[in-house]
């Protein structure tokens, strides 16, 4: 998903940069172990960042994506119990998505302006999630490991200004998410310890590789990059990804990304 | 090459658009028909535990189905639920929206039945001596006569994590009252984790199933729960009590300390509430919470709506607190 590859790739003669950015974010969620509701929330806590190095034939970049939505398709509203004095108050759902990606490719054609290049990227990506009602919450994970087929392509229009597009699409995942309601005796079995990054290794320990039929992957990342010095870059990014997954049951999400930042190259 | 890119590009988002599966599903709608419509099949699809609590899930859509309408107000929309739920008499369902009490069909919550049978003030002040805390304050643990130790959890989660504490500071103690009435449950997982001094052997406690979509017969298999030793055993005579409000976890609990050869319950049955219990919304931004697990005991019986009936019932009086009197406690004391 994440793969916002700002790529310094084919235009200018640095080898490495560090890209850093930040943006606002629109995701639609849909997650039927837990609701049948379609959330939709903007979010301005959404970075990015990034370290890519362009070798003499293969490219390399290493991406570092976190986001956080908090939608609700209410407002948050009071309530009481017959047992206390006190004012309750319902709680925004609250969706953390992580993903640290690597990824490679080889440049396959080279004109004046005109760049393609064909690759790989190796991604990982961490879905946590709580959807709270009322007085409690229930966990969900989605996480995904994978190897992903990558495509680029550059334009440079003049020295200074130049536009990519990137695009993944997955060839394997091994995908873990919460069972069934979200809940399960493994599920509570996996909890025992009260441990939470022991919990985090048994999630992931359930992961299968699944096809096609039951995930499907696309990302999609426009970037403008703007020279502004030898050292550094203005960037801005459009991306768009979306996960759909039927396993246990259906998982759909689509965002929508506009992030600005910069480059330092060296 | 050019060519085999562009038509791995085709193909790439030609099985991406042509898969036949759904991938966002329609989303239920949040009038009044829609919303009765979602919450009724919701249970039908995912509650796990009909037949324990004897409900006719069918028969409740039939009754209360036609009295809903295009134009019934929240209002009357709220009391339908109400009416249609109170039959399961289960402490796990909830029904909340906004500006109104909490509703729960589960006699005792609902209406606070007995609910000033336990009192931890009073046996702080009469029956305890060094009254100690940990466990995030919801552990209260003292001396009471006749060297027997006393604990009360007040919920069953992460406060056992110091159980070890406890068990450490009654080592020298005759025996152990362990109280579990009011215990508002929590999570199991937790306690069995830190429940390994009170087993010399491994032993079963209970088994749970999870539901797994429509059918009345749709569960995963059995999952058996044990507890196995750990640390230094605690070798001395335990009773455990409980009260109506011995409630979920604070329940499996109960059902785990059943099985010890040491144990004696003390008290009234539990509340009978042991399944899994989880949270969702309405369309209309309604919160409710439902079962969606069963559980049955070490010996294979179903708890469920029934409670954990223990080897000693003593029923306290209103009177007997007003008057300052723990019968159940005192009792409990007696056997040591």
């Amino acid at each position: 998903m994440l793969s916002l590859c700002v790529l310094t790739f084919g235009g200018y003669a640095q080898k490495n940069d560090l890209t850093l950015k930040v943006g606002y974010g629109h995701l639609i969620r849909q997650d039927l172990n837990f609701s049948p509701m379609i959330h939709k929330k903007g979010s301005p806590l959404n970075f990015h960042g990034a370290y890519n190095h362009t070798g003499e034939k293969v490219n390399h970049a290493l991406d570092v994506m976190f986001n956080i939505y908090n939608p609700s398709i209410t407002e948050p509203f009071d309530y009481y119990k017959n047992t206390s004095d006190k004012t309750y108050t319902t709680t925004r759902h609250s969706f953390k998505q992580l993903e640290i990606n690597y990824s490679f490719d080889v440049p396959v054609y080279k004109g004046d302006k005109f760049t393609l290049a064909v690759g790989g990227r190796e991604h990982n990506r961490l879905f946590a999630s709580e959807y709270y009602f009322a007085e409690t919450s229930s966990f969900s994970y989605y996480f995904s490991f994978g190897v992903d087929a990558r495509l680029r392509m550059n334009y440079l229009f003049n020295e200074k200004n130049e536009l990519s597009a990137t695009l993944h699409t997955p060839l394997a995942s091994f995908n873990t998410r919460s069972p069934y309601l979200g809940i399960d005796s493994q599920y509570l079995e996996d909890n025992l310890e009260q441990k939470g990054f022991k919990a985090f290794l048994n999630y992931i320990s359930h992961a299968k590789l699944q096809s096609w039929n039951v995930a499907q992957d696309l990302d999609l990342t426009l970037n403008y990059k703007r020279h502004l010095s030898e050292k550094f870059d203005l960037t801005g990014s459009y991306f768009f990804s979306a996960n759909f997954n039927q396993s246990p049951t259906t998982f759909a999400s689509i965002q929508n990304t506009f992030l600005i930042g910069a480059a330092y190259k060296f | 090459m050019k060519k085999s890119i562009y038509l791995t590009l085709l193909i790439s988002l030609f099985a991406f658009t042509a898969c036949k599966k759904e991938l966002i599903t329609k989303e239920p709608t949040s009038d009044p028909e829609g919303v009765f419509e979602y919450f009724w099949k919701a249970f039908d699809t995912d509650y796990a535990i009909f037949q324990e609590r004897n409900v006719n899930w069918q028969a409740q859509y039939d009754t209360y189905r036609p009295m809903v309408n295009a134009n019934t107000t929240d209002d009357e929309l709220f009391e339908i639920f109400k009416n249609m739920l109170s039959p399961l008499n289960d402490a796990h369902v909830k029904l909340i929206r906004p500006n109104d009490t909490l509703f729960t069909p589960n006699i005792y919550y609902r209406y606070r039945l007995e609910d000033d049978l336990f009192d931890i003030e009073l046996i702080k002040s009469k029956y305890l001596n060094n009254v100690e805390k940990n466990g995030y304050d919801f552990n209260t643990y003292g001396w009471l006569e006749n060297n027997i130790g006393y604990v009360h959890t007040v919920w069953t989660s992460d406060n056992w994590e110091d159980m070890d504490k406890v068990l450490d500071y009654f080592e020298s103690a005759s025996g152990l009252i362990f109280d579990l009435r009011h215990n508002g449950g929590g999570n199991f997982t937790a306690a069995l984790h830190w429940f390994g001094r009170f087993t010399q052997e491994e032993r079963l406690v209970f088994s749970s199933q999870s539901k797994l979509g429509a059918g009345e017969n749709n569960f995963t298999d059995w999952y058996d729960w044990k507890v196995t030793p750990e640390g230094d055993y605690f070798d001395k005579p335990i009773v455990v009590l409980t009260d109506r409000y011995t409630v979920s976890a604070g329940e499996r609990i109960a059902l785990a300390f059943q099985t010890l050869p040491n144990v004696q319950i003390v008290g009234d049955s539990t509340n009978g509430a042991f399944s899994s219990t989880i949270p969702r919304e309405l369309p209309n931004g309604w919160n409710y919470f439902y079962s969606v697990e069963k559980v049955k005991d070490a010996s294979g019986a179903f708890p469920e709506g029934i409670g954990v009936l223990p080897d000693h019932l003593i029923e306290n009086t209103s009177s007997e607190m007003q008057a300052g009197q723990d019968k159940a406690l005192e009792y409990a004391l007696g056997l040591f």
